[in-house]
């Protein structure tokens, strides 16, 4: 860059001003100039126009002197004798003497011309060659009393005349005699000339007839005359030509209306042109010098008045400049300069704290600088590392920047793609697609997102990418480009889609479990009205001897019936899973042989196939429910292949993993996988989300409650299982079960002979219902047992207290109001650790169920329950109790 | 309307014009030699030298200059009892062999003033012969009228004789040379001379010549160098035309009328020879004094005879010899070291004049053209 050297401005200010000075000084005299001489040629013109004028009037005068003379040599008698007598000579002398009287204004023509002599006397000047020219004369008819200019030119004469002719009259006939003719010759006529350059006062003047010139008060061979030739030939009349210290103007003077003019010049000092040039060349010098005496005069005197002011303001502004920033001002005589002074000396204190907050600012936005130049590194590092594609291109589409993720789309280095579109590196249909997203963004004026699948030319991956391209402007508004980040959501779209599956199962679980809840509630309070009917029946039919038998089957029927309500509500408990109500380790691979041969003897339209783990698969589950949703699972598949048909039944040890858990909430580990794929009609995909929600069913009502799978689902998510469904329209569908493997050995389930077993010993029945209270208090006094009823927790626990070293066993309802069952439970335990106790719920064994059953709780009865059950149940207990007593 | 009235404004305008311009119109119509140097002041060194080249011994012109022979026009009114013009050109001729200038001479003799058309077909006939050098006089306007139409053409060259007074119409365009005596310087040696013998005072008259230039310069220099400087009156004056016969009538009348008059103031020789006659006459020659002008031999001898009381003498001889060192300067290309006018000397020649010193001056006078 080029360092311009400090210069004293001043001195250039000064020039400057001088400058301007005379350059407007000249063009004022410049200006005033030309309009003097526009002014003296406007002068001129009418100077001339006056001069014109007078030589008019001279030329005029000249006539008049003619038509005097011609008059008195025509009037004179004696000349008019001769004539008469014929007397040549005598006439001849008469005319001599008037010329010779007139000597000074004497005629250079004069003559008498008679009918019979042309030239009859004549005493015109022997200077002349008049021999040619007199005939002429007498011959021209246009030569009359009004006289005119006559030019007669032959070989050997040139001659131009002020000529008249006047009748020659007889004095006493009256008669004319002939004519009389008299004119000045003008060549060279120096007389008039001079008389007219007088009259006028100008340098020169000179006559021409049709540009010839015929005479001029100036020598012909003189500069003036010849000056006077090229005015002719150069300019038109009432023009002004100026030449070599002439101002020359040629007019025309027509006298006495002739054609012919006299064209006289006239010409005149240029005097008063060159008196204004110089004038104005002398103001100009003396202007010059005046502003130059004035300038210096200005100078010094300013320089006089403001030096000292001005040296200290300089020491002052020096000591400034050379860092002395505690200098004061010392004031000088020039107000204003203290003034500036002043306001220098409260600037540099300002600048000072300025200075300290610069220096801050300085080294902050030094810092700030390191820090955005850091950070500049750290972002186009980042964006070139940067997983996502970045690129930005300009209003044309051309490529202005990319990545190194970009790179790799168009399979090419930065350097290739900048300046480049993207239809130099992808099919047309790709690059209008690109285009139209950048044209979207640029209408928009703001981000637009888009998503399109691209093929990476590095590797030929395909990535499907969510791109944000943003329009970029500058500072000052104007459009930059077109801003793409370009990120791989191929994976997240995986993802979301998985989640949104995760979520739908989710649902279905949450929507599972309220149902179940709802379900269990129900479930139990029915259980209590059941084990009311159950009761009473029972007790009823232990009361009814042989010959009571029509009573009997009533009995029965109402026991069928109670029987047919509590598989409802097992269904609806599983549904709920509301607990297993025994739960041991069992060999799927059994159960499901066993449910085959069960359902298979029932249904001989239906072929199974199984194809079983060949060894035991062992789960904790409570088989009776297991067996339920194999039932209920056989039962949809038959009902789905209302023509007959085949299940295929499967069983499998597999391992499941965290991402396939994960949806249905299960713990990943090795299962037990059993599918049951019948060839029915299968089921839609509008079908398929539904098809666990309770009292779902696509059969008629009579074929279904629309609880058998709700409940399967329930039962094995109860056993912290999993059951899906595979579905295909026309093609069958498959439910798949896992279960947990256990690592326990499998035991076989007894099936117990249904009678009741009496006993005596002391039971307390705990239950906050009135009805199970009266029912149950009832069956055990049935059975021979000592009954004792508290209605409650609170009422058992004093119970205990005041008679328990008297209670063998106690019944213990597990939900009460006051104190619940598990609490009195722990109560009791606390009073007599050893004392038996059997848990009563119209759950299933649940959660809570279980918790006291690990607390070491005898056993579990669920409602309702009839006489023989709640007797062995009863008996088993104080039996085991007795013997470790023993 | 606006044109005539712009045209009202410039007639207006030219008459004022005229008016103012006219005041000069009754200026005199010469130009004194005093008033050319004034005018023309590089005039009077020129006139100095051009004067002692005039007095000294001719010397040749230059060798290889003369191409041809000079054609010289000579038109002069010698035909009177002056012997000037015949000197002068016997003079020129003499100096113009002296210098050995190769010249044709074309001469034309007439009478004075009435023969000026006579003079008219001289010029037109020297004219057509084309000479390089016309030698005329300007007396009488006839004069001027007929030199006009010749004063602005490049040739001839023209030299007017006995007239030292430019006319003031010519200004700028002024003849080759004007040559003669200064009629005024000579009209004032003689006023002061009658001053002197008067005592200023008493009666006069004056015979002028013919009206015209040389009445002028002679005779109204006279008559208003007395009007300033005495009280001597003019009773009377006539115009002789140059005439001895008419001058000696009109002396007679004057004597008749004015018996007192003192002098009688003559224009030229022939008009003073015509007062003496009549002085004689009247037996008054030695109370009533007379003049004589330009001191040829004529006049001498008046001065001699005691008959003429004064004349102022020419160095005549100088008006030839000028014109013939003017033509050898112009041939020699020296045209501008010729003065525009030569004025010769003047000297007062009183009655009783010493005969050695008369003869001294004679000498000198007439050094080309002889004693006699």
């Amino acid at each position: 860059m080029k360092k311009h050297r400090p210069r004293r401005h001043s001195f250039l200010i000064g020039i400057y001003i001088f400058i301007s000075l005379a350059i407007f000084s000249a063009l004022l005299l410049l200006w005033s100039y030309h309009s003097a001489i526009e002014s003296i040629n406007k002068e001129l013109m009418t100077s001339f126009a006056q001069r014109h004028i007078v030589c008019e009037a001279v030329m005029e005068n000249q006539l008049d002197l003619l038509d005097l003379e011609l008059n008195e040599v025509s009037s004179n008698t004696n000349f008019l004798q001769k004539i008469i007598d014929g007397d040549k000579p005598g006439a001849q002398t008469e005319l001599f003497k008037i010329i010779d009287y007139n000597i000074s204004n004497s005629l250079d023509i004069l003559f008498v011309s008679l009918p019979q002599f042309p030239v009859w006397t004549d005493a015109s000047s022997s200077f002349f060659n008049t021999g040619l020219i007199l005939p002429s004369i007498a011959g021209n008819k246009q030569i009359n009393r009004t006289g005119m200019v006559y030019r007669f030119k032959d070989g050997s004469s040139d001659l131009t005349m002020l000529i008249k002719s006047i009748p020659v009259i007889h004095n006493t006939t009256g008669r004319i005699l002939g004519r009389l003719f008299g004119g000045f010759v003008l060549n060279n006529n120096l007389s008039i000339l001079e008389k007219i350059k007088g009259k006028i006062k100008s340098k020169s003047v000179g006559f021409f007839i049709n540009g010839d010139l015929i005479g001029s008060t100036d020598r012909v061979d003189s500069k003036t005359t010849k000056s006077l030739q090229q005015a002719r030939r150069d300019v038109n009349t009432n023009e002004i030509y100026s030449t070599d210290g002439l101002i020359v103007v040629y007019n025309n003077i027509y006298l006495l209306g002739q054609k012919t003019p006299l064209e006289v010049i006239t010409a005149i000092s240029d005097k008063p042109l060159k008196d204004v040039t110089r004038s104005y060349k002398i103001k100009t010098l003396i202007i010059s010098l005046l502003s130059i005496v004035f300038f210096i005069a200005s100078i010094l005197i300013i320089k006089f008045l403001t030096y000292p002011s001005l040296k200290k303001l300089l020491l002052y502004s020096e000591k400034i400049t050379s860092g002395r920033m505690d200098a004061r001002y010392s004031p000088g005589r020039i107000i204003e300069l203290n003034q500036v002074g002043q306001s220098m000396e409260d600037m540099v204190d300002s600048l000072k704290a300025a200075n300290e907050e610069i220096k801050i600012e300085t080294s902050e936005r030094k810092q700030a600088e390191e820090a955005l130049r850091k950070t500049d590194i750290h972002l186009r590092t980042l964006i070139r590392t940067i997983p996502d594609l970045v690129w930005l291109k300009d209003k044309d589409g051309i490529y202005l920047f990319c990545n190194s993720k970009f790179e790799r789309l168009f399979g090419a280095k930065e350097e290739e793609i900048i300046g480049k579109t993207d239809y130099d590196f992808v099919n047309k249909k790709l690059a209008n697609s690109f285009r139209k997203y950048d044209t979207l963004a640029i209408e928009k004026g703001g981000p637009t997102t888009n998503e399109e699948e691209v093929f990476y030319k590095n590797d030929g991956h395909r990535e499907l990418l969510e791109t944000i391209k943003t329009p970029v402007f500058g500072t000052d508004g104007e459009f930059i480009g077109v801003l793409g980040i370009a990120r791989d959501i191929t994976e997240r779209r995986r993802a979301e889609e998985k989640r949104i599956a995760l979520e739908e199962k989710l649902r279905q679980a949450q929507k599972m479990e309220a149902v179940g809840t709802l379900a269990g509630g129900i479930a139990h309070d029915f259980n209590n009205l059941l084990m009311g009917i159950q009761g009473r029946a029972s007790l009823l039919s232990t009361d009814l001897e042989p010959y009571h038998r029509p009573l009997m089957e009533h009995v029965d029927a109402i026991e069928e019936c109670v029987r047919s309500a509590a598989d409802l509500t097992k269904q609806l408990l599983g549904l709920g899973r509301a607990g297993k109500y025994e739960v041991l380790p069992i060999d799927i691979n059994e159960l499901i042989i066993d449910s085959k041969n069960l359902f298979g003897r029932t249904k001989k339209e239906i072929r199974i196939e199984t194809k079983l783990q060949s060894s035991p698969l062992v789960v904790d589950a409570d088989q009776s429910q297991i067996e339920q949703v194999l039932l209920n699972l056989y039962i949809n598949s038959w009902q789905a292949m209302p023509n007959g048909g085949e299940i295929y039944l499967e069983t499998k040890a597999v391992t499941l993993y965290d991402a396939f858990c994960r949806p249905y909430n299960a713990t990943p580990g090795n299962y037990a996988k059993i599918s049951i794929t019948d060839t029915g009609i299968g089921m839609d995909d509008s079908v398929l989300p539904q098809i666990f929600d309770p009292f779902f069913t696509t059969k008629e009502k009579s074929r279904g409650t629309g609880l058998g799978l709700a409940s399967a689902y329930g039962i094995i998510k109860n056993h912290f299982g999993i059951i899906t469904v595979h579905s295909e329209v026309g093609r069958g569908s498959t439910f798949t079960i896992y279960l947990p493997v256990s690592d326990k050995d499998a035991q076989k389930h007894v099936s117990v002979k249904s009678e009741a077993i009496e006993g005596s010993e002391t039971i307390l029945l705990v239950d906050d219902e009135d009805m199970i209270i009266e029912v149950g208090g009832s069956m055990l006094t049935k059975l021979g047992y000592r009954v004792l009823v508290a209605k409650g927790g609170r009422q058992a626990i004093d119970m205990v207290q005041m008679k328990g070293k008297d209670i063998d066993l106690v019944i213990l309802d597990l939900v009460m109001p006051d104190i619940d069952g598990g609490r009195t439970f722990d109560l009791i335990r606390d009073i007599y650790p050893s004392m038996p106790v059997i848990l009563s719920s119209g759950y299933s064994l649940n959660g809570r169920a279980n918790e006291i059953m690990q607390k070491g709780c005898n056993g579990f009865i669920q409602k309702p329950f009839n006489i023989s059950d709640v007797s062995q149940k009863i008996r088993k207990i104080l039996n085991e109790t007795n013997s470790t007593t023993l | 309307m606006r044109y005539h009235a712009v045209h009202i404004v410039i007639l207006v305008a030219a008459f004022l014009f005229m008016l103012f311009c006219g005041k000069n119109v009754g200026a005199s119509e010469y130009i004194t030699v005093q008033e050319f140097n004034a005018i023309h002041p590089e005039q009077v060194g020129t006139g100095k030298i051009f004067s002692e080249l005039v007095k000294a011994k001719g010397a040749s012109i230059q060798k290889g200059v003369q191409k041809k022979s000079v054609k010289i026009a000579f038109i002069y009114p010698g035909e009177q009892a002056s012997d000037y013009w015949r000197r002068s050109i016997t003079s020129f001729k003499a100096r113009m062999d002296e210098i050995r200038i190769q010249f044709d001479m074309m001469e034309y003799f007439s009478k004075p003033v009435v023969d000026y058309r006579e003079q008219e077909k001289q010029i037109k006939k020297a004219l057509d012969r084309m000479p390089d050098y016309l030698v005329f006089t300007l007396d009488i306007n006839k004069h001027k009228r007929i030199l006009e139409r010749i004063v602005t053409e490049r040739k001839p060259k023209i030299i007017l004789q006995n007239i030292t007074t430019p006319l003031k119409s010519w200004e700028g365009k002024q003849p080759f040379l004007y040559v003669g005596f200064d009629h005024t310087i000579g009209a004032r040696l003689i006023a002061q001379y009658y001053i002197r013998k008067t005592y200023g005072t008493g009666q006069y008259a004056v015979l002028f010549f013919s009206q015209g230039y040389v009445s002028t310069m002679r005779g109204n220099t006279f008559i208003e160098y007395l009007e300033i400087n005495s009280n001597l009156q003019l009773v009377s004056s006539y115009y002789t035309d140059g005439n001895r016969e008419k001058s000696k009538h009109a002396t007679t009348e004057i004597l008749n009328e004015f018996p007192d008059i003192k002098f009688i103031y003559a224009c030229s020789t022939d008009v003073a020879l015509g007062a003496i006659d009549s002085l004689k006459e009247k037996g008054v020659q030695h109370r009533v004094m007379v003049n004589g002008w330009g001191g040829g031999s004529k006049e001498l001898e008046m001065i001699e005879s005691r008959n003429m009381d004064i004349t102022v003498m020419r160095m005549n001889d100088d008006n030839g010899v000028a014109m013939a060192e003017a033509i050898k300067y112009d041939i020699e290309g020296r045209g501008n070291d010729v003065p525009t006018i030569y004025s010769g000397n003047f000297v007062l020649v009183e009655k009783g004049i010493n005969q050695n010193n008369l003869n001294k001056l004679k000498k000198r006078a007439f050094r080309y053209s002889g004693m006699n």
